[in-house]
């Protein structure tokens, strides 16, 4: 692991759980509803949105953390060096996205400036372990950037591959 | 008519809390003494009292400032904190000199200047002062900062 993303990862960590402290939580606004306080309009109750915390390892790589009463939104920015990795990312967080109903707390539009969000509500913390989806996000963040740079070897390795099976003729 | 569906009901009853209520009623600081503040702050880094610039940065945030005097005192914060990480390495030794409030508001800062484009570049540098608070302090700051309605 290399030395800034330690920081990096043990900053999320620590806000992480202490931002995934959630309860059941009913509408106050709508009669018997029980939604995500975080994702609805608060303009009436905006004593349920905590302040929203950004933790940034450079200009190209951070994490929008939004807490509210009985639910936290998760946004992660990846990195992206060149146009082969914005492409590469772009496909990558498609793919996820439009199967999120497998990753539960997955959301399946990402939030403006950031690639991939999460919805962690109250009842994910009921069934899952607070710790297990710390250490999912954790996990996925690292494994992303590792993803995306084994694609874009790849990649690179495949196009010099074919440019030399066409140009075998001329040779 | 205009479209009666779009109407906003729920403004009519009185009964929710407004985003001004929520705000702690404080004194409000004035920009004027921001500036003195942080020329304050200044003459102590430049004569090399590192701890102390910090403290007396960390001492009265203005809580209840208008933008751009909240957004100066937060540049001398990050200022400070740059100058500090610069010129000394026992960052632990100096957090643990920090009462625990002045703790709480370092960790207010190191969110807020995280937030800025300035601060972004410099990620290193402030993800590194704030795994030396949370190893210090616990989780403690970092549920006050996102409860706390005094933001700075």
């Amino acid at each position: 692991m290399s030395q800034s993303l330690k920081p990096y990862l043990a900053a999320v960590r620590s806000s992480l759980t202490a931002a995934i402290c959630l309860e059941d939580f009913s509408s106050q606004l709508v009669e018997r509803h029980n939604r995500p306080e975080i994702e609805v309009d608060n303009t009436h109750n905006p004593e349920l949105i905590l302040n929203p915390m950004i933790i940034a390892r450079n200009e190209n790589e951070k994490i929008l953390i939004e807490p509210s009463v009985n639910s936290v939104r998760v946004s992660i920015k990846i990195k992206q060096a060149d146009e082969i990795e914005q492409i590469l990312v772009h496909k990558f967080t498609r793919f996820l996205t439009s199967r999120a109903e497998n990753f539960f707390i997955l959301r399946r539009v990402p939030i403006k400036g950031y690639d991939i969000s999460f919805l962690i509500t109250n009842f994910h913390t009921e069934q899952m372990l607070k710790d297990k989806l710390v250490d999912f996000i954790i996990e996925f963040m690292e494994d992303v950037d590792k993803e995306i740079s084994e694609m874009k070897l790849f990649l690179n390795a495949r196009a010099r591959v074919i440019a030399e099976a066409y140009l075998t003729p001329f040779d | 008519m205009e479209d009666w569906r779009r109407i906003d009901i729920d403004q009519f009853d009185g009964d929710h809390l407004t985003p001004q209520e929520l705000i702690p009623e404080l004194p409000e600081t004035s920009h004027d003494e921001i500036v003195a503040l942080s020329k304050q702050i200044r003459s102590a880094l430049t004569s090399g009292q590192f701890s102390e610039a910090l403290a007396l940065a960390l001492d009265s945030p203005p809580y209840n400032a208008s933008d751009a005097t909240k957004s100066l005192h937060s540049d001398t914060v990050f200022e400070t904190l740059c100058s500090i990480k610069n010129n000394r390495s026992d960052l632990s030794g100096i957090i643990k000199q920090l009462s625990p409030s002045q703790q709480d508001n370092l960790v207010k800062y190191l969110y807020r200047n995280m937030a800025t484009p300035a601060g972004a570049k410099q990620g290193g540098l402030l993800l590194n002062w704030f795994e030396k608070t949370v190893e210090i302090t616990g989780l403690g700051p970092v549920v006050r900062y996102m409860s706390d309605r005094r933001t700075v």
